[in-house]
Formats: C-alpha cells, sequence, structure tokens
C-alpha cells in the first residue's frame, strides 16, 4: 500500500470517525512500518483535537440572557395585529408617489404623440389648393426645427441631373439620349 | 453534546401545538432549541450580542413561518439554517473590513518561532486557528463548526447545509486542509502529539 493511499483512508477513518474494519489491516501494517505516515496521521489528529478546543473556546461560557425570551415575546405573541386599517395606510403612503408616476407617464405619452402628428399633419390636396399662397406665405413664421428635428429628417438624395456623370447616363444605361433627366427620387 | 435531528419525544406536538396558537409551546420551542441555535451564533460571529439579536431573530421568524414548519420531523435543522444564514447576512460587512488574515498569521508565526516547544500548544496556536476558521469560506465554516462543535454526524450536517454527504466531507477537507496549511509545519502538533501511535488504531 502507498503512503498516498494509507494516508488518505486512514485520515478519513479518524476524521469522520469511521470504525477501522478487517479491511484496515492492511492500513494498519502500513502505518506501523512507515514513520513519515504516523507522523502524517499524528498532525492531523492533533489539528482535529486543536480545533475542536478552539471552536469550544469560542463558546465556552456564553449563554442566552435571561432577556432573550422576553425580547423573543415581545416581537412575537405579546406584538399587537395591526388592523388592516393600518396596514392600508401603510401602502398609502406610497399612493401620492403612484399617481406621480402615472401623471409623468401620461404626460409622456400625450407629448410624443402630439410632436409625431405635428410633424405629419395630413391634409386633403383640395384643402391645400384652396390656400392663398401669398397669404399662407405672409402669415407663416420663419419656422425652422428645433435642433433634435435636424438630425432625424432624411438626409437630401443626390441629383445627378447636370452633373459630370449625366451626359454618360443613357449610354450606361443602354437608353435613348431622349431621355428625360434623371431627378428626384427613385419611386 | 448529542443532537440529533430525527424527532424526539420531546418535539412531539411541540411544533402543531405552537400552530394550533399555544404560547406555552412557544416559549417550550424556544427553552428547547435556543442553545443550539445561541451556539452556532456565537461559533460564527464571535460576538455574544450579535449572537444574542440572531438568536431572537431566528425564533421570531419561526413564530412567523411557523404553520410551514414540518410536524414530522425535528425543526433544529431549519432553525440552524436560518441561523447560519442570518450570520452570514449580518457578518458580510465586517468581513469586508477585517484585518488581512496573512498579516495576522505573519506576526503569530514570528512570535511562535522565536519561543521553544513546549508553547506549541498554547495560545496562539488556537489563535492562529480561531482566525483560521474565521477565514474560511462560509459553507466551510458551517461544515466545521456542525461537525466538529455540535457533533452533528455527516448526514444531519448534510440536512442542515442543504447538500450530500460526500458535499460535506469534501468541505471538511479542504477546511482542514486549509487550517493545516496556516500552521508552520513545526507547530502543527503539539509536542508529544504528532505521532499516531499504532495501538490506538
Amino acid at each position: 500500500m502507498s503512503c498516498r493511499r494509507a494516508r488518505r483512508e486512514i485520515l478519513e477513518h479518524f476524521r469522520f470517525r469511521q470504525e477501522l474494519g478487517p479491511s484496515s489491516s492492511a492500513h494498519l501494517e502500513h502505518l506501523v512500518g512507515c514513520a513519515d505516515c504516523r507522523e502524517e496521521v499524528g498532525i492531523d489528529r492533533a489539528l482535529v483535537e486543536q480545533l475542536r478546543r478552539a471552536l469550544q473556546e469560542r463558546v465556552e461560557g456564553h449563554a442566552p440572557s435571561a432577556a432573550a425570551w422576553d425580547q423573543v415575546r415581545q416581537r412575537t405573541i405579546d406584538r399587537p395585529s395591526r388592523p388592516l386599517g393600518a396596514r392600508v395606510l401603510q401602502w398609502g403612503r406610497l399612493f401620492p408617489a403612484a399617481i406621480a408616476g402615472v401623471l409623468m407617464f401620461a404626460i409622456a405619452t400625450v407629448s410624443q404623440e402630439g410632436l409625431s402628428q405635428g410633424s405629419q399633419s395630413p391634409q386633403p390636396a383640395g384643402q391645400v389648393q384652396q390656400l392663398d399662397t401669398a397669404a399662407a406665405v405672409d402669415d407663416t413664421p420663419d419656422w425652422e426645427p428645433p435642433w433634435w428635428m435636424k438630425y432625424r429628417t432624411r438626409p437630401p438624395v443626390p441629383t445627378i441631373a447636370g452633373g459630370p456623370m449625366a451626359a454618360q447616363l443613357p449610354d450606361m444605361l443602354g437608353t435613348s439620349a431622349d431621355m428625360p433627366p434623371v431627378s428626384g427620387r427613385l419611386q | 453534546m448529542p443532537v440529533v435531528t430525527k424527532q424526539q419525544p420531546e418535539d412531539e406536538g411541540l411544533v402543531a401545538r405552537m400552530q394550533s396558537g399555544d404560547f406555552d409551546a412557544f416559549e417550550e420551542f424556544f427553552n428547547t432549541y435556543k442553545r443550539p441555535v445561541y451556539t452556532t451564533a456565537l461559533a460564527i460571529t464571535r460576538d455574544p450580542f450579535l449572537a444574542e439579536e440572531i438568536l431572537q431573530d431566528c425564533f421570531v421568524k419561526a413564530y412567523r413561518v411557523r404553520q410551514r414548519l414540518r410536524t414530522d420531523c425535528s425543526p433544529l435543522p431549519w432553525l440552524q439554517r436560518v441561523t447560519t444564514n442570518l450570520c452570514y447576512s449580518r457578518i458580510a460587512r465586517r468581513r469586508a473590513v477585517a484585518e488581512p488574515l496573512t498579516a495576522l498569521i505573519s506576526n503569530l508565526v514570528a512570535d511562535l518561532t522565536s519561543r521553544p516547544d513546549q508553547i506549541a500548544e498554547s495560545r496562539e496556536i488556537i489563535e492562529v486557528l480561531q482566525r483560521g476558521i474565521d477565514a474560511l469560506p462560509p459553507k466551510q465554516q458551517t461544515a466545521v463548526i456542525l461537525y466538529y462543535l455540535h457533533g452533528y454526524s455527516l448526514a444531519e450536517a448534510a440536512e442542515i447545509a442543504e447538500c450530500n454527504v460526500g458535499t460535506m466531507k469534501s468541505r471538511l477537507h479542504y477546511a482542514l486542509k486549509a487550517l493545516r496549511a496556516l500552521l508552520p509545519a513545526e507547530r502543527r502538533a503539539p509536542a508529544g502529539a504528532a505521532k499516531v501511535s499504532t495501538g490506538e488504531l
């Protein structure tokens, strides 16, 4: 039997208070002939003894105080059960905060919807034709989109009409030269 | 200290009486289990005042959840579990600001090496072990306290710690290994106790 195996198994026996049975005769033989293992096992046993002493010292001379039960009793049996009204009142303290939260959510939602409707401004075509253009222009203040809308507008589509590639485009596309200049947005 | 988790004669009906609103039963319940609960709390915290607070908190909790306590087995494992949880939640902050263990050990070891062999079993060794126990991870510390202080069996300690027996063995093994590593080689055993006699086997 190797020292490694003997130590492991014997230490387990000692540490966990297991009985050494007939199968332990090999361990015994090993211990008789191996001073290193005897010392190793002895050290481990001494450590466990010292550990027990150290743990026992932690609790020696101490006990729960006589007032411990009184304290527990006050917090349990003698504690008056709170009526339903008191419990409702306790939760009621959160009511203003809840109302404030709901209001803030509602305001944020309404303002967001108002902004989105204002930016789309769908109007029938006929109504637009009836407007007096000049008056409309005069009455319209110099409106500039806010800074945050500038970054949300769609970037301008590059126009190639009149550009340096305009003349070459029909040839590139294989179409006739009578094709109207390409401009505006692609459909 | 013999502690068993199986139903004891004095346990019979105690929890059931508590559940039926018998206040005397709760006092009896407290007096029956206060000692092991307090011992565990004190062994972990090393603070009698904190241990008493934890004792009270544990039984207040037991009273609040008394309707859910099992009546077919001892409530002690549950109480011990609550106690260890309360202890580690209370001392979590204190651990964070604790003095580094290595410095303490170095100081103690330096003192020990300058003294004769006969003090190997002295206060310093025990103090090193106390610091070592404090420095163990909570699960290993709990295992050591349940097994070596309370004297629970492996199965009972495993039940309290909510793990299997193999895991409990492993925790104890690593705890002892860590504690042994803290001691200088020549001080790991008291003089004369370093060798086991073959006759003991």
